[in-house]
């Protein structure tokens, strides 16, 4: 029998060619944009999606202020990164991610998982306090922040039925090879949902997880009775509220949720447009990006630009594919592997839940649906869908004061593997 | 560039009926040609045309073609062939300024033929009629004649968008009731499909007294909660599961496109103006899975998408969310004659669509005064364009019964 050996990590820069940002800064530059016209009321101007306005005035930005080279030369001289090359399921992806390891004692692995619209830059305003904290007694942790496969620059699979389960073994074999038989896992939007499948599928393993987004089906009336009356009362309570957690979702349902069903039935038919027009990848990533945050954070031109450009980078549906997680045969796998499932109470669970967030349950809800161990659960008066860039301090605190309440023995082991050399 | 009141065609500003040539200007067909030249095709990992997309390969195929071989002139020249006018009609209901609008009309030889209005609906413009005007206007035909008027919908084809909110299918229909006024049509008849269905109906409703006749090849009675509840206790017809099963697998799988639509055209739209090639792909999804596996050729594709690109799609994208509005679709049932053909897609790629929609009679019946029902298991979701022939003549034998 012969041993494969475990894969190494390849240092991996951001290095545009001169030929892709010549063509998209020509794309941009010439870019159509029209008005149509039709001139929503003040208070309603983003009602049907994006202002042409916006879209000028980012057009004008692109061409004459943002500077891809600049930010480029920023990501790497900040984030350290890798490429490895991980099987899965007699594939072989190529998956990108940042790897920074603390030099304090007692650090823990950490594994930092983005979703969509966003990307492992997510992981940009909190990777230096929680490797570093400025208080010497605080938690530190070495951090792993992968792409999503099909995201950026990590490889998509060519396998239709690559799902979340799949996503979670891969993650699960990068933190094996990089030294962390154990680790924990936060994460938001499609993050989430991928570290919860990793603590459902490897709890030896994967031994905490933290979200600040909780997707859960609601009680089933047969397996926790009581808890699904709760359910409707609340429902009926809480529905009309567009400000409540209810309400906010079905709002998010009803009105917003055309982008995840097109990414999910026809991403291919979605591609050629975002791909042949970066003003157009722009727009849909956006529009999507606005109504997520609280009122106190504003997305730069930079920020905006650059997560474009991310996407425009590997010229596929990669990204909007993940979306077919939510439809079909995969939609029915996905309620087996992860929503009819609970974490079992070897993993110590914890989340963080911001009001501007389309998907927030109660905590009687998730202790019944979503995990068994709620170590903690801290609700915040303010701050939206993109916690690690609209307050990462905030995030930061929460992510500390959830390992704290984690079991000591874990953390223990947590802070053994931590130390080990690499 | 922002272009915002540029419709990039000649439109002559009238307020009754005006002859014109269609004439589009050279620089936008160019700038078409332009971003077909550049065209970056996205390296999907699915390299067959599949229920996700278009295969990318035929993509690029279809963006060389375009870049080197397309002829808009050519195109103009055979739109031309009919005759084309335009005219302003006033302002109604929710939209309070007048409504420029451009249609197609060609006079029956026979003076006494009946006037129909033909309404199309998405992705498609006044040219989906392009191949039956001629025998519809044929007084020779064995059956009725008619004259002809066939407007684009605003901010379809040649007929500017609103400029305005608040033009949903209701202040349409009163605008092509003014049109055929101004034409001097007292009474009239409507054929129409798609979304032009529902405009149709509106008709129907409100200037029930103008309206000889309804005729349809796509009438949208979706199963009820009554229907749904009777399916789940096992006691719907065979006939009414079949249309059932078809309208789940539509809604779970193909018609993400009019969500998408009709709740964020501005988020959408900006890729598609841009991208001409891009929203090519995006119609082409629609035609490949609904058209009963119609070849269409590259020089349909883009004639096709140039028609909805050439002011901006902005305009018809942002229509969808008005039309497409449950409280649009709830139709006060009238008494008039209402003729109506299904067409089905067993050529089409797609078998768990083949049959939808197929709507039972009863069901219609609800919402219609049903005279004529005729129902094909091909011809798929734009007939007047794969079975032109017997297009008109299911409609000339609806208007027999009159």
């Amino acid at each position: 029998m012969t041993i494969m050996p475990i894969p190494t990590p390849t240092p991996f820069k951001v290095n545009v060619s001169d030929s892709l940002l010549s063509y998209i800064n020509g794309r941009v530059n010439t870019a159509r944009i029209s008005g149509g016209g039709v001139k929503l009321p003040p208070g309603r101007e983003w009602a049907r999606g994006i202002p042409p306005d916006t879209m000028t005035h980012l057009q004008e930005y692109w061409k004459t202020k943002y500077d891809w080279r600049a930010v480029e030369a920023r990501i790497n001289s900040h984030l350290r990164m890798f490429t490895i090359p991980i099987q899965h399921d007699k594939e072989e992806l190529t998956i990108h991610f940042v790897h920074h390891r603390s030099s304090r004692d007692g650090a823990i692995p950490l594994l930092f998982q983005h979703g969509w619209p966003g990307n492992f830059l997510e992981v940009e305003k909190i990777i230096d306090s929680l490797t570093n904290p400025k208080d010497p007694s605080q938690q530190a942790y070495h951090v792993v922040a992968p792409s999503l496969p099909g995201f950026v620059f990590s490889d998509p699979s060519t396998n239709p039925n690559f799902s979340l389960l799949s996503i979670a073994s891969i993650n699960n074999k990068l933190m094996l090879y990089l030294g962390y038989p154990k680790y924990i896992a936060q994460g938001g939007d499609w993050g989430s949902m991928v570290t919860r499948t990793m603590a459902v599928q490897f709890p030896g393993s994967c031994v905490g997880v933290h979200v600040n987004m909780t997707v859960a089906p609601p009680p089933s009336w047969w397996r926790a009775t009581v808890v699904f009356f709760w359910f409707i009362l609340w429902a009926i309570w809480t529905g009309k509220d567009k400000g409540g957690k209810l309400g906010r979702m079905q709002w998010w349902m009803t009105e917003e949720s055309g982008y995840s069903e097109i990414q999910g039935t026809k991403p291919q038919a979605l591609s050629y447009a975002l791909t042949d027009s970066p003003i157009g990848m722009l727009a849909w990533l956006r529009d999507k990006m606005e109504l997520l945050i609280d009122d106190d954070y504003k997305w730069t031109e930079e920020e905006s630009i650059t997560w474009a450009m991310l996407y425009l980078i590997a010229g596929n549906s990669g990204h909007a594919c993940i979306y077919t997680n939510f439809k079909g045969e995969k939609l029915k796998m996905f309620n087996d592997y992860l929503l009819n499932k609970r974490i079992s109470k070897d993993v110590d669970f914890g989340a963080s839940i911001f009001p501007k967030e389309v998907f927030n349950v109660p905590r009687w809800w998730a202790k019944t649906s979503i995990a068994q161990n709620i170590v903690f659960w801290r609700e915040h008066d303010k701050g939206g869908h993109f916690a690690s860039v609209e307050r990462p301090d905030v995030l930061v605190k929460d992510i500390r004061d959830w390992t704290v309440a984690m079991n000591p023995g874990r953390i223990q082991e947590l802070k053994k593997i931590g130390k080990a050399k690499l | 560039m922002m272009l915002p009141n540029d419709l990039n065609f000649r439109f002559p500003k009238t307020t009754s009926p005006r002859l014109f040539d269609i004439q589009v200007d050279n620089a936008i067909i160019k700038l078409a040609q332009r971003k077909a030249r550049d065209y970056r095709s996205s390296d999907n990992v699915n390299g067959e045309w599949s229920r996700e997309g278009p295969a990318p390969k035929a993509m690029t195929d279809l963006a060389r073609y375009w870049a080197t071989e397309y002829d808009w002139k050519a195109a103009e020249k055979d739109l031309n062939k009919h005759k084309h006018y335009t005219t302003t009609v006033p302002g109604n209901g929710n939209y309070s300024v007048p409504i420029p609008l451009h249609f197609v009309h060609e006079k029956s030889q026979d003076k006494n033929a009946i006037p129909l209005l033909l309404i199309h609906g998405w992705s498609s413009t006044h040219h989906e009629w392009s191949k039956v005007i001629d025998n519809l206007t044929n007084s020779s035909s064995r059956g009725n004649s008619f004259h002809i008027v066939a407007p684009d919908l605003p901010g379809y084809g040649f007929t500017p968008a609103p400029t305005q909110p608040g033009q949903g299918p209701q202040e349409v229909a009163a605008a092509f009731d003014a049109l055929m006024k101004q034409l001097g049509y007292e009474k009239y008849a409507v054929a129409t499909t798609d979304i032009g269905w529902i405009v149709g109906m509106w008709m129907t409703v409100n200037f029930r007294h103008r309206i000889i006749a309804h005729y349809t090849d796509f009438f949208f009675a979706l199963p009820t909660s009554d229907d749904l509840a009777r399916y789940a206790q096992h006691q719907t017809t065979q006939e009414e599961n079949i249309n059932i099963e078809s309208t789940q697998a539509w809604f779970a799988i193909h018609s993400a496109y009019a969500t998408a639509q009709a709740q964020k055209p501005q988020m959408l739209s900006v890729a598609l103006t841009d991208s001409p090639v891009g929203f090519a792909g995006w119609l082409w999804d629609l035609k490949y899975g609904s058209s009963d596996g119609y070849r269409y050729t590259y020089d349909e594709l883009i004639t096709d998408t140039l028609l909805m690109w050439i002011q901006g799609p902005i305009g018809s994208i942002r229509g969808y969310s008005l039309f497409v509005q449950p409280s649009q679709m709830q139709f006060p049932i009238t008494d008039v004659p209402t003729g109506v053909s299904q067409w089905g897609g067993k050529n089409g790629p797609f078998s768990e669509i083949a049959t939808f929609p197929m709507p039972p009679p009863s069901w219609i019946e609800r919402y219609a005064n049903l005279v004529h029902f005729k129902r094909y298991d091909f011809g798929g979701h734009w007939p007047a364009i794969s079975q032109p022939d017997l297009w008109v003549a299911d409609l000339r034998t609806f208007f027999e019964l009159l």
